[in-house]
């Protein structure tokens, strides 16, 4: 009897730990669950910036308004509209950066976490470029920070 | 003896902001790597940073003016987001990462007003002594300028208490304290703010430095004083 729980506690210890998440080898687990992160970031990223691209459209065309042209201090609804979808769309863009980062801190492994993060860094560096070329070449429409 | 600015027919507005948040940057990056923080953590909050300080500011820009421009507060809410958000995912050097971020902040402000001094926003109100900012027929206070030695002022202030501090988050406090007093103050010389008892920026000057605050506290809470999580 003895003897059987002595192999019993050997066993135990013996046992393989399970690899905790940022170690060398990633498991299946642990790639599902890294996987599922970054395909919530990748919605995140460019799920909102889609949507609020359709429904300017919409608005341009179906309803011949320009939601780009309004005013966003006039308090009408779809300026507002308009506000809130650029708002909420900066901040999925930030949480899909938050979740990458999460992603390569703890699950380093993860090839999808990898792709993702140069995916990234690429759209920062055309983001920057942009950024810089439209106040270079269009002094007019953004030459400020407009007073903030 | 006046100051004329001339009209440029490509803005350097945007090199100047860039320039002065990758030296930002730079400086933060430089104070974490002497408080021996890992490299990859280094690399990784610098990139989440410059995305963030580029994102919030272009957005708040354009959910407040409906313009497409660059919102020196946007930024430094953008700022505050991706260090909590570095905080919390790495869970390391908390104290030291927050401040220096938080200390860098002034400088890249004071780097960046230069490019508004250029491009004429920002300006002062209507003056007409010594070293009034002249664009064309208007002629302003400095107000530019004094944004730009003020948070330079902040910025050194800031980094003398970081070096010789125990607790590098009470240098970060005291840096945002001294920032949004400096912005409050500066904010009600420009042209913007006649006839207006308090104005919209000084109201999300007030709310950034809430949460900055809001932040500290948290971490206050969440880490052991003098020993940055225990590593």
């Amino acid at each position: 009897m003895e003897n059987n729980e002595q192999e019993h506690i050997t066993e135990v210890n013996t046992a393989p730990a399970p690899a905790p998440a940022n170690s060398q080898t990633e498991t299946p687990e642990d790639r599902k669950k890294a996987n599922t992160l970054c395909v919530i970031s990748l919605i995140c990223m460019f799920a909102p910036g889609f949507l609020l691209t359709i429904f300017s459209v919409i608005m341009e065309g179906a309803l011949s308004l320009d939601p780009t042209g309004i005013d966003p201090n006039s308090f009408n609804p779809l300026s507002v509209m308009m506000t809130i979808g650029t708002s909420i769309s900066g901040l999925a863009e930030i949480a899909a950066w938050v979740l990458m980062i999460y992603v390569r801190v703890k699950y380093r492994k993860n090839t999808f976490g990898k792709v993702l993060m140069f995916l990234y860094i690429g759209l920062l560096i055309l983001l920057i470029i942009g950024f810089i070329l439209l106040v270079i070449m269009c002094v007019g429409i953004m030459k400020s920070c407009h007073g903030f | 003896m006046n100051i004329t600015i001339p009209e440029f027919t490509r803005s350097p507005y945007s090199i100047i902001v860039l320039s002065s948040v990758i030296i930002g940057i730079a400086v933060a990056a430089l104070l974490m790597k002497r408080a021996k923080v890992p490299s990859r953590q280094i690399m990784l909050t610098s990139l989440l940073a410059l995305f963030c300080i580029f994102n919030c500011a272009i957005v708040l820009a354009v959910a407040t003016t409906g313009y497409l421009g660059f919102a020196g507060l946007g930024g430094a809410l953008g700022l505050i987001i991706a260090i909590i958000s570095s905080v919390l995912i790495f869970r390391e050097h908390e104290r030291v990462v927050f401040a220096s971020w938080v200390i860098t902040a002034p400088l890249m402000y004071s780097l960046s007003k230069n490019g508004c001094t250029l491009a004429g926003c920002c300006r002062g109100f209507e003056y007409h002594g010594p070293f009034a900012l002249v664009y064309g027929e208007d002629s302003c206070f400095p107000v530019q300028p004094l944004d730009t030695l003020l948070f330079m002022l902040v910025f050194i202030i800031s980094l003398i208490i970081f070096t010789r501090a125990k607790d590098k988050l009470n240098t970060g406090l005291i840096s945002l304290l001294m920032s949004g007093g400096v912005r409050i103050f500066t904010d009600s010389l420009r042209e913007s703010h006649q006839d207006i008892l308090i104005s919209q920026s000084q109201v999300i000057t007030v709310i950034v430095c809430g949460i900055g605050i809001a932040c500290i506290v948290l971490l206050k809470k969440i880490t052991k004083e003098g020993t940055d999580n225990g590593k």
